[in-house]
């Protein structure tokens, strides 16, 4: 047996990832993200739907958030504790909320900075998908290392490709952001179901014994 | 059980002797590094990671819960019996404190 005590730290909260239902629900919010800022490169710059996603993103992520979540963990319920087991993982401290809050404005600043230069400059307006793919892949590359989960890197990998596949398919910016959310959705999806299929295929329900 | 004093960090490494002997033992290790990553967890899990018998894995617990490092919450889960398991505070405490001495028991600096 194995004493590597980070190690077993690092699979317990890898466990978490172990059926693929949290990639299918980020797999559904970033598909919401991508038809978000599909709906405003329809509706063209006129109407009400014209700046929908400067409005709409915060909603679509943090409801689609607490969504996946709710729906993810009603269905590890389901699916994953009876099989394999239960697990609650400890809730972040206020320090570690703090920390998070304060990450998440300096990218929320840092994004609206990139927006007014790329007014000025055109090839970092047409390079924002490829941004977002950068983002999402450093995002990954953390998970894969903090719970030992491999395949995140094959998907950092990935994010980074669509990125600026979507960045070289259109010089409209927010065509090539819709396109990249939507096809990583997509992405996670896949990648989700084809490990929950091989999760449901290895586990089979178990019995509790006396401790 | 006795707890060893917490050194600092700018002692010499220590006899491994002064190390929690009850956290020392592997299968505890792995069982007590589990449990120190999460809130609580359920018997069938711990004994998946593990790969230990259900009852040498009770042995063991029974063992971490006799000396205050472990809690254990027994119940059904519908018609079937399930055990809840969870590090205390102490259990917590003793964890941290047999991480910092097994450092400077190999000499590696914190």
């Amino acid at each position: 047996m194995s004493t590597d005590i980070d190690g077993a730290m690092r699979r317990t909260r890898g466990y978490w990832y172990v059926d693929g239902l949290t990639e299918i629900g980020a797999g559904g919010v970033f598909l919401a993200i991508g038809a978000l800022f599909a709906v405003e490169v329809a509706a063209g710059d006129a109407g009400v739907l014209g700046g929908v996603s400067a409005l709409g993103l915060p909603v679509v992520v943090l409801l689609g958030t607490w969504l996946a979540g709710r729906v993810v963990t009603a269905a590890k319920r389901r699916l994953t504790f009876p099989r394999t087991g239960y697990v609650a993982y400890p809730a972040a401290s206020p320090a570690r909320r703090s920390l998070t809050a304060v990450l998440g404005l300096a990218v929320a600043l840092a994004v609206v900075v990139l927006l007014r230069l790329a007014g000025d400059w055109p090839a970092l307006d047409r390079a924002t998908p490829l941004l977002d793919g950068v983002a999402v892949a450093i995002f990954l590359m953390f998970m894969a290392r903090s719970a030992l989960v491999s395949r995140f890197y094959l998907l950092a990998a990935l994010a980074v490709a669509l990125g600026a596949a979507a960045a070289a398919a259109t010089p409209d910016e927010r065509a090539g952001t819709a396109l990249f959310f939507a096809a990583m959705g997509l992405a996670f999806v896949l990648s989700g179901a084809a490990v929950l299929r091989r999760y449901l295929r290895a586990t089979e329900a178990a019995a509790d014994s006396p401790a | 059980m006795s707890a060893p004093s917490a050194p600092t960090a700018s002692e010499p490494p220590r006899d491994p002797a002064a190390l929690d002997r009850l956290i020392h033992e592997p299968a505890r290790l792995v069982v007590v590094a589990i449990l120190a990553a999460v809130d609580e967890a359920d018997f069938v899990f711990l004994q998946r990671q593990t790969n230990l018998t259900a009852g040498n894995l009770s042995s063991h617990l029974a063992r971490l819960e006799e000396a205050g490092y472990l809690e254990v919450e027994k119940g059904f889960r519908g018609k079937l019996p399930h055990t809840l398991l969870r590090l205390t505070a102490d259990g917590r405490r003793a964890f941290e404190r047999y991480r910092r001495e097994l450092r400077r028991t190999l000499g590696e600096d914190e």
